[in-house]
């Protein structure tokens, strides 16, 4: 769908003068929330998870963090606490690493110092998806028309049904780390195929260059955490009356009356290092 | 220029007959319906009896019948209780009757017979004895002695002098009774008169009227050529009064729009369209900037009938709807119905665009085109037999890729970008009794390059045959198709090519009669049907090799039929009404999965129908009234009740409007919607001045109204009906227009307020919230003058209170993203919507007599730049981490462009 509206939009400003400018506007504020931002991967680390609150629209400063939480995570084996970072408060971490297992259930449970929104104690839920996202290769494919590669996949995608969200990491530094260039996909294309050389993720001319280490991150997600993921990219991006559907309210797994997500992912990974002359594919 | 010729005789009729024939009529045909509303009341008492004494046996029958289905219906898991108006209807037809193959004999078969088995089930195919019981007594009586009658009827076509082309909504008047009548949709009048001498004025605007005076002894023929008006603005001499229409007839709710008065409006890049005109009318709105999709009274885009010769035109839209599919040349005027829809028309809530095309002239070869800043296009008609048949066939195609074609990138020289569209149309006179027309339109829109293709279009076809059975009673038979289809995808030689489709495709049967029964009634009675077939999408990779599945989504077949019959009458002097009745019937057939959801809109159950089998069905009563009362010779009163039912819906929940429509019918998760609208309204001409005004009044009210659920999935989801949410619209407002159609200065002003809130419970928390289309303030000022003969100039204004939206009132953080937390829905409003359009045309050789005239059109869009907002996103800063700010984008400055039109 991303391509046709980009495919769209461009023959809107093929017709139209279309411009945009900065406007001016007041909007009315509406009641703090809390929001969490949590997940458990297979990886071993010390996983945490970030709690602070939403502003108003206009805030424009990082947000403000909650500290002093009791939080917890459980997944029916054993509870572990998660305690505050010192030096960087509201982001909380378990004390030893662990890789999550797949197909475990997380539970993770907060106890606020003071109350937000009137409530103290808030719990969220996620299974990790046993779905194992096997990546047999991925190849750089260098677009001269607009100067940017595309990093295209080639694996098995099993017979379930399976959703996917992939992030990309160059040098091992990220390079998704917003909602609008990490993707989600549902399998309902390319259920159990081949993906052939799929196009997962686009990388500017100008962010990688030749020897770097660009490496694919599959995570294997759940499905409400790709509607998640969905809503969120969706919300935190322009908008257009052709496509857009009426905004709205970006679902949340924390109980209840949070926002954010706590999500438990599979994660695979695939590394490649770009050629000295990408142009000659 | 006139023929007078001697017509049949035919009988006269009193009025009150024909009032206790068409109640009989009427009851007769929906006594299933109406018969338990009336059986209390003393007066329909015997009518009652006898029914039920005439239908007790079947009745006896259908009971039973009813039961077995009823008992076969529990059975059947996961269809959920429809209520009253939905009984289930399980005929099983032979499938070797519904084989669906793709020829049209078969599908008409199968029409034919699922309606009449219908119908023998609900006893309406007693309408067609009664049809003939009403036409037969008018062969009788055409025998009988003449000396016997009081009414004579004087009946034949307007037409244009010139061309021959019929025209509609011609006006005749005559003095001694201060009435008259207009031709209808074939340009085809009738009057019934007792015998003497009458003087009588035919008038259509920019015509010279004419005035005749004669004795009317016997039925007569008299066939009207009325000559164009020159440009010359010389007075018009010979002027006598005109037929008050809009004050005098019952109709309300319509607004006519022929083709001169549609070119004289600016246009955007000099594309005369006819749907940027309607926009322009008090009660219709424009549902996003520059676009082809419009709301009329607060209803949606996809509520709008919008019919080209009667074939439903589903996306009525050019690139991206900024152009619409109707070719101007090709046009010879509209009709928009938005209160009081008339019973033959049905199957939308909102309103209907009844959009005729040029039936060709029959008299001499003639063209007519243009070269404009985006598109070409020419048109050229004449007389196939001189007098007896004619053809009309019209282009145009824009050539932005041959512009782009010229580009030194080759990038850009790759990329394919066009529409065309193709109207044609023939007519044939048999005879004085019988016409044939056959009208196809096909229009595309393609866009290709290198990594990407995407077409869409229309293709309309109708076979029409107007037959005369005699001077009194017209009829009109149709077969029409109609079919709107779209696909996509990755062309092949790139690495994993695909392509999707979808579409859909219409054909009806339509028979529909007006019968001028006297001078005081003109009944109108009719049957449509039509079978419906959607492709929601399919959707796969091209070649072996491809990563894709191919996703095939289910079709869907629905039979959609109706039987009408309205009356127009006048009561008194003073008094005319207008009453009807249409009774639509709607089945599902197989083979299909009907999906079975719970109340949370979970799937839990499914139920497979094999081919051909009837599984859904609803039916629908839809009554209208409308009554004028005569306050003075120029002035009257007018009011209106009118129902209407739809079956089929748009999955569309932008605002803008995307050729990616996916049509859905109703079926046993979603009920059909349905319209009561309630409106008032004060006409008022003032003949010297030629000033026609008018305020109306409505209130409407839409059951079952269809909304999506946040971030629905609506294309390529087999379980769309799972996203979709049901609740309540309500629409009130003022209309009033001012309207000057002849002389140097003429257009129009229109306000409107009025206000749409949509009420559904899954949708923001169940309260009430206006509806994307609510702009309270409408106002719209079109003007055009002629300067000089050579020389004249347009101007429309429009302004609209902002389109409602919904804004951020917070913010949370997830990683990097800034991710808003919205207010209530559509809780703010975009900045109000104003722009100034102007327009000069000149043409250098209005005044003579040559063959070839040409003429420039300079057109200017957005005169004073106003920066209309499309869209306000909340975009985050690049410059400043954590900062977000608005954004509004908007689509047009100024926009000039300039057209050379021609004719010879």
């Amino acid at each position: 769908m991303k391509t046709i509206q980009l495919i769209f939009l461009a023959l809107m400003l093929f017709f139209g003068t279309s411009c945009s400018e900065r406007y001016d506007i007041e909007l009315d504020d509406t009641f703090t929330r809390l929001v969490v931002d949590g997940l458990v991967t297979s990886d071993t680390l010390r996983h945490g998870v970030r709690l602070t609150t939403s502003t108003s629209y206009f805030f424009n400063e990082a947000p403000p963090a909650v500290s002093g939480a009791a939080v917890y995570l459980e997944d029916g084996v054993q509870r572990r606490r998660l305690v505050e970072v010192e030096g960087d408060p509201g982001f909380y971490r378990t004390e030893e690493a662990f890789a999550g297992q797949p197909g475990q259930n997380y539970q993770l449970e907060i106890t606020l110092a003071e109350p937000i929104g009137e409530a103290v104690r808030f719990t969220a839920e996620n299974r990790m998806p046993e779905t194992e996202g096997r990546i047999d290769s991925i190849v750089l494919e260098y677009r001269a028309d607009f100067d940017f590669y595309l990093l295209n996949l080639f694996a098995v995608d099993p017979p379930t049904v399976d959703f996917y969200k992939f992030d990309a990491f160059i040098n091992g530094r990220i390079l998704t780390d917003t909602a609008s260039r990490s993707l989600v996909v549902d399998d309902k294309f390319f259920n159990g195929n081949n993906t052939n050389g799929l196009a997962v993720m686009f990388l500017r001319g100008d962010e990688i260059k030749a020897g770097d280490t660009v490496t694919l991150q599959l995570s294997a997600i759940t499905e409400d955490y790709y509607r998640f993921f969905m809503e969120l990219s969706t919300e935190s991006g322009p908008s257009n009356p052709l496509f857009s559907g009426p905004p709205a309210n970006i679902r949340s797994n924390v109980k209840t009356g949070a926002l954010g997500y706590f999500a438990a992912t599979r994660l695979a990974r695939a590394t490649i290092i770009v050629q000295p002359n990408p142009k000659g594919f | 220029m006139h023929e007078l010729l001697p017509a049949n005789h035919d009988g006269q009729w009193n009025s009150g007959r024909i009032a206790c024939r068409f109640f009989t009529l009427t009851v007769v045909l929906f006594q299933d319906e109406i018969l338990p509303y009336i059986s209390g009341t003393v007066c329909c008492c015997e009518v009652n009896s006898f029914y039920r004494q005439m239908f007790s046996s079947t009745t006896a029958e259908n009971k039973s019948a009813k039961g077995a289905r009823g008992r076969r219906g529990d059975g059947e898991k996961g269809r959920r209780s429809e209520g009253k108006q939905n009984f289930q209807l399980c005929s099983d037809l032979s499938t070797e009757h519904l084989s669906f193959t793709s020829e049209t004999i078969d599908r008409f078969c199968c029409l034919t017979s699922i309606i009449i088995t219908y119908m023998f089930q609900k006893k309406i195919f007693l309408l067609f004895s009664y049809l003939f019981v009403l036409v037969l007594p008018l062969k009788q009586i055409a025998a009988e002695d003449p000396a016997d009658r009081r009414h004579i009827g004087l009946s034949g076509y307007i037409k244009d002098a010139a061309t021959g082309e019929t025209l509609l909504g011609a006006t005749i008047f005559v003095e001694q009774t201060k009435g008259g009548t207009a031709s209808n949709a074939y340009g085809f009048y009738s009057l019934r008169l007792d015998p003497g001498y009458y003087s009588f004025t035919f008038s259509y605007v920019g015509y010279v009227s004419q005035r005749m005076t004669f004795q009317l002894q016997r039925d007569t023929v008299l066939n009207v050529n009325l000559e164009a008006e020159q440009a010359q603005l010389k007075e018009v001499l010979v002027r006598g009064e005109r037929f008050n229409e809009q004050v005098s007839k019952a109709q309300m709710g319509v607004n006519k729009l022929d083709i001169k008065s549609i070119r004289q409006i600016p246009a955007f890049m000099g594309e005369v369209d006819v749907i940027k005109a309607i926009q322009l009318l008090p009660g219709v709105q424009a549902t996003s900037e520059g676009g082809s999709g419009f709301s009329v009274r607060g209803g949606g885009p996809d509520q709008n009938l919008i019919m080209l010769d009667e074939a439903v035109v589903y996306n009525p839209s050019h690139l991206l709807g900024f152009f619409s599919v109707f070719n101007n040349d090709a046009v010879k005027g509209l009709e928009l119905y938005k209160g009081d829809i008339p019973a033959m028309y049905g199957g939308r809530l909102s309103s209907v665009v009844d959009v005729r095309m040029n039936d060709g002239n029959a008299t001499s070869y003639h063209g007519q085109g243009g070269l404009g800043t985006i598109s070409s296009r020419l048109m050229l008609e004449g007389p196939i037999q001189k007098d007896k048949s004619s053809f009309m066939v019209a282009g145009r195609r824009t050539y932005a890729d041959i512009f782009l074609a010229l580009s030194r990138d080759e990038q850009i020289r790759n990329n394919t970008l066009y529409f065309y569209d193709l109207n044609a149309k023939a007519n044939y006179i048999l005879n004085d009794r019988n016409r044939l027309f056959l009208t196809g339109y096909f229009g595309k829109d393609v866009f290709k390059n290198d990594n990407f293709e995407l077409g869409w279009g229309n293709t309309t076809s109708t076979l029409r045959w107007n037959h005369l059975f005699n001077s009194s009673l017209f009829s009109n038979f149709s077969l029409i198709y109609s079919k709107f289809n779209y696909n996509l995808g990755v062309p092949d030689g790139q690495p994993n090519p695909f392509e999707w489709k979808a579409g859909m495709e219409d054909v009806s049967l339509k028979g529909d009669f007006t019968w001028f029964a006297d001078d005081k009634n003109t009944i109108r009675i009719g049957l449509i049907g039509t079978n419906h077939r959607f492709q929601p999408g399919v959707a796969g990779g091209k070649g072996s090799d491809t990563p894709f599945n191919r996703i095939e989504m289910p079709e869907n077949q629905a039979l959609e039929a109706a039987v009408y019959i309205s009356n127009e009458q006048k009561i008194s002097a003073l008094l005319t009404m207008q009453y009807g009745l249409r009774f639509s019937l709607f089945s599902n057939y197989g083979p299909a999965t009907v999906y079975a959801y719970d109340e949370a809109f979970e799937r839990y159950d499914s139920v497979t129908y094999g081919k051909g089998k009837i599984f859904n069905t609803y039916t629908a009563l839809e009554p209208r009234v409308s009554l004028a009362y005569t306050l003075t010779e120029f002035s009257s009163l007018k009011a209106a009740y009118t129902r209407n039912v739809q079956y089929i819906h748009l999955a569309q929940n932008s605002t803008g409007g995307t050729p990616l429509d996916i049509w859905f019918p109703s079926s046993p998760n979603v009920r059909p919607q349905r319209g009561d609208q309630f409106s008032l309204g004060y006409f008022h001409n003032f003949p010297r001045w030629k000033v026609e005004t008018s305020l109306e009044s409505f209130y409407k009210i839409n059951h079952h109204a269809i909304d999506f659920k946040d971030f629905a999935e609506l294309l390529l989801n087999e379980y769309l009906e799972g996203e979709l949410r049901f609740g309540k619209a309500r629409s009130y407002g003022l209309e009033a227009l001012v309207r000057l159609n002849e002389g140097r200065l003429n257009g129009w002003i229109s306000y409107t307020y009025s206000r749409t809130l949509r009420e559904i419970p899954q949708i923001n928390g169940g309260k009430a919230y206006p509806a994307s289309y609510d702009r309270p303030h409408d106002i719209s000022v079109v003007a055009n003058y002629q300067i000089s003969p050579k020389l004249s100039a347009g101007a429309n204004w429009v302004f609209a209170t902002g389109s409602p939206v919904t804004f951020p009132t917070g913010r949370f953080v997830i990683g990097n993203t800034i991710a808003p937390v919205y207010s209530e829905r559509n809780a703010y409003r975009l900045p109000a919507y104003h722009r100034l359009d102007l327009s000069l045309t000149y043409s250098p050789r209005a005044e003579t007599r040559r063959k070839w005239r040409g003429e420039w059109n300079l057109s200017v869009y957005n005169a004073y730049y106003r920066k209309n907002p499309w869209v306000i996103n909340f975009v985050p800063d690049p410059k400043v981490p954590n900062a977000t700010y608005a954004e509004m984008t908007y689509l047009f400055g100024i926009v000039p462009a300039i057209t050379y039109n021609f004719k010879f």
